[in-house]
């Protein structure tokens, strides 16, 4: 009966090539959360900025002319229900699938990057990568967080 | 001396010493004198003078060396923390027989990322440099934290072995290897940060070692050169002696590469691929003792 070693199929050791598509992934991946870490920074100061607006607008739609106290409370009644429909949009239809999708993209990147970070070394012994390419990849690499930090 | 055997022998007496630590007396065998650390106050009245760093490898055990050389360390009852991965900074006072110093410490992630670089360019530049660094090695027991990490360094190494081949000195080696790979750029950017510069030290502090208390010696002439450069002398040390001619010895008067040991824990990286620690904790107590006194020396001068 054959050994268990025979059984198995070894595995092709991992190779430069196989070590560039992972960490062209993980650039991928990395533009995409750069991406909605951007977007999730706009619906933020959209979120502030729009009760802000509205409210500033109203003050002196209010002050400059000559609006009755009931025409102004509904006025205003309307004005921060729109601003909050606004912000609630906002909120519910790109902040919160942004931050979905950068824990998401973040967790897949950072356990790519882990696993080159580990693997660098023997797979550059292996292939007898130059100096130059050596330091490439490290710096590469190291623009990569070693931990998700989420949508901060 | 010759400036080698100054290393070898402050080894041998933080060793010694350490082989002579019981239960009933472990100040009998402290080598060098008291040394103690502290951290300053939370609002300190006066700036850190020394600026120290910390670095190694990820998984080396620099967050618990700091931790232990500040006493954080309960040897009954201590739980590891996880990786760092942000630059930790400690201002601490370290109190000696000649007086107190006011040392800032970061302690430097071990991963090649963002906080590594940005120190390596922020700390390690001719206008900012450490007085001191403790490189911390661990003769090759390096944790990898993740398991999903473990798991493909596991893989690729029985890709070219077979899986049986894979076994504890096989992942040492590999160890071993990236070890050697980062002290080289560490001391790439020391050469930058120590260019010309007179009295700074370098303290290499071989932790883990109760992992492989007795064979100790052998870790020893894989770190410390010996006199006269033997042809069959390590990588590692062709390295040390390249920053050592590039920085000056007379600059560069103070090196120590000693032996340490923060926590009694076993090494497991998968099932198999483990090792047990093999000394007591009066031992241990010993060598963080010495290794504060050496800290202490050098930070004093």
């Amino acid at each position: 009966m054959p050994d268990n070693n025979e059984m198995v199929p070894r595995e092709s050791p991992t190779s430069g090539e196989d070590f560039e598509i992972a960490l062209l992934q993980a650039e991928s991946l990395l533009r995409d959360v750069d991406r909605s870490r951007a977007r999730v920074r706009l619906t933020q100061a959209l979120s502030l900025g729009i009760p802000l607006a509205v409210a500033v607008m109203l003050t002196l739609a209010i002050g400059a002319g000559s609006v009755g106290a009931l025409t102004a409370l509904i006025l205003a009644a309307v004005c921060a229900a729109l601003a909050a429909l606004a912000v609630g949009w906002l909120q519910l239809f790109i902040l919160v699938p942004a931050v979905r999708r950068i824990g998401r993209d973040e967790r897949a990147m950072v356990e790519i990057t882990g696993v080159l970070r580990e693997l660098m070394g023997t797979v550059s012994e292996r292939e007898g990568w130059s100096a130059s390419r050596k330091h490439l990849a490290r710096t590469r690499i190291a623009r990569f967080p070693i931990s998700s930090r989420g949508s901060r | 001396m010759p400036y080698w055997d100054n290393v070898r022998h402050r080894w041998l007496a933080v060793a010694d010493a350490a082989e002579r630590a019981t239960n009933n007396a472990a100040a009998a065998g402290r080598p060098m004198p008291h040394v103690t650390m502290k951290p300053m106050s939370v609002v300190p009245l006066r700036r850190p003078r020394v600026p120290v760093a910390v670095t190694g490898l990820g998984g080396a055990g620099k967050t618990m060396l700091y931790d232990s050389l500040l006493g954080k360390v309960d040897l009954i009852d201590y739980r590891p923390k996880d990786r760092s991965d942000t630059v930790e900074t400690h201002r601490t006072v370290i109190g000696t027989d000649s007086g107190k110093v006011r040392v800032k410490t970061i302690v430097v992630p071990g991963q090649w990322a963002g906080p590594k670089l940005d120190a390596f360019r922020r700390d390690f530049s001719e206008s900012r440099m450490p007085s001191g660094v403790i490189h911390v090695v661990c003769w090759g027991y390096n944790r990898v934290w993740e398991s999903y990490e473990r798991q493909a360094v596991l893989d690729d190494l029985a890709s070219t072995r077979g899986s049986g081949g894979v076994n504890l000195d096989v992942l040492r080696a590999r160890n071993l290897d990236e070890e050697l790979e980062d002290f080289r750029e560490t001391c790439v950017r020391l050469k930058d940060a120590w260019k010309g510069r007179r009295g700074v030290w370098l303290i290499i502090a071989v932790a883990k070692c109760d992992l492989f208390w007795p064979g100790r010696n052998l870790a020893r002439d894989y770190y410390i050169p010996a006199t006269g450069r033997p042809a069959s002398e390590s990588r590692f040390c062709a390295v040390l002696r390249d920053l050592i001619g590039y920085v000056g010895e007379a600059n560069l008067q103070d090196v120590a590469i000693v032996p340490v040991s923060c926590f009694p824990e076993t090494y497991i990286f998968d099932t198999g691929i483990e090792q047990r620690s093999d000394i007591e904790p009066p031992q241990i107590s010993s060598l963080v003792g010495s290794l504060r006194s050496v800290v202490g020396e050098f930070c004093a001068r």
